[in-house]
């Protein structure tokens, strides 16, 4: 990976895949900084705050129940940014959001009706917006144990600290069931639960499971297993934060 | 020398656990705000509006191209100095052998993507000076 066009982003929110309806995203980050000048100092000095996240994307309306469920709901939900599109470990942004507010317009020259700027902003007591990797992405019909991988910052140390994963299911099964965990580990062979989801592949919907502190290993993978035989698809994405670098 | 062309401008940075990063091939442009404030003291009788300088403003802004290609291209160093809140030392080389250097906390940035396929962006990366010291200019 190096500098990399847009064109293959990847946006979901609460479980549905916004790509296709998306034709701009614009993700912003800040750490407040106030201002702690004092006397005899040599310039204006500051520190960082709280921060915050905002979320706007630029998207087309669409008839089905994608951009109209957005607007009727006041449900919790998430919504997840994969910049560059999916590669196991691909960076990623997630945050959850309460409530999205957006413009929508038409024209009688009849271009596409446009969903407008649809703004989100940060719900709960989370760290912004959660600059993570994408673990997971694609669908399966068997129990799966995905690659294990690691974080360019992270290396391969033990870090001590706030966690989170989000699980966005955008393609939900017929009968059978997942249990979909994010697992850890030092060497990248024994590997031990960290999250566990309680989405389980039978509705479309996100989920975002918090450890406000927890040891977290170098290496991490999803596994999804299945109870049920009748090998329908389900389709996920998992997005993983830690705190610190 | 006379006027020069920004094009070789270096733009050094030391991510949240201390390495000195080069992130010049990232970056499309660095803006410097150094001014001084300048407090009004007019009074009455005065021939005019007259002005005392006052505290030293410091900050920088980078527009960038999103690059995650290792930890240390720029999209990872930002993160880990957005994450950890750590001071970074941040040296902009408009032209070799001046350059502006300093401490900074990083207090935000915008990462942006449109379909239509141009290069991701992490625009406004933002800089405020951290401690007491004004960054300043030297000569290398």
């Amino acid at each position: 990976m190096a500098k990399q066009s847009a064109k293959n982003g990847l946006v979901l929110i609460g479980g549905k895949n916004f790509s296709a309806q998306s034709l701009q995203w614009d993700a912003n980050m800040t750490t407040n900084p106030a201002e702690i000048t004092g006397f005899g100092e040599q310039s204006h000095n500051f520190i960082n705050t709280l921060k915050s996240g905002e979320v706007t994307l630029n998207l087309l309306w669409d008839s089905s129940d994608k951009t109209e469920s957005l607007l009727t709901t006041t449900e919790e939900s998430n919504v997840t940014i994969v910049p560059g599109g999916y590669s196991l470990g691909a960076p990623s942004l997630s945050m959850p959001f309460y409530q999205a507010n957006c413009d929508i317009s038409g024209s009688a020259s009849g271009d596409a009706i446009q969903a407008g700027s649809m703004k989100f902003v940060t719900r709960g007591n989370v760290g912004g917006l959660e600059l993570g990797q994408v673990l997971h992405s694609s669908a399966i019909t068997v129990s799966t144990t995905d690659t294990g991988v690691t974080d360019p910052n992270q290396g391969t140390q033990e870090i001590t600290g706030a966690c989170a994963g989000v699980l966005h299911v955008w393609l939900a099964t017929t009968t059978d069931s997942y249990v979909v965990e994010i697992q850890e580990s030092t060497d990248d062979i024994t590997y031990a639960t960290l999250i566990t989801f309680t989405l389980n592949g039978q509705a479309l919907g996100s989920e975002r499971v918090a450890r406000a502190s927890a040891n977290i290993e170098p290496y991490r993978r999803v596994v999804a297993t299945r109870t049920g035989a009748a090998a329908d698809s389900f389709g996920f994405t998992v997005h993983f934060w830690h705190e610190g670098a | 020398m006379a006027k020069v062309s920004a094009k070789n401008a270096v733009i050094q940075i030391t991510d949240s656990t201390g390495g000195a990063d080069n992130i010049s091939a990232d970056t499309l442009t660095y803006d410097i705000q150094y001014s001084n404030d300048t407090p009004e003291v007019t009074g009455f009788g005065d021939g005019s509006h007259n002005f005392i300088i006052g505290q030293r403003v410091v900050a920088v802004t980078l527009e960038c191209l999103f690059n995650p290609a290792s930890s240390s291209d720029c999209y990872y160093i930002f993160k880990g100095l957005y994450e950890t809140g750590v001071v970074t030392e941040l040296i902009i080389t408009p032209e070799s052998g001046q350059n502006l250097k300093g401490n900074f906390y990083l207090t935000g940035f915008n990462m942006s993507g449109a379909a239509g396929g141009d290069a991701i962006k992490i625009g406004s990366v933002t800089f405020a000076v951290a401690g007491a010291t004004a960054p300043d200019w030297t000569t290398t």
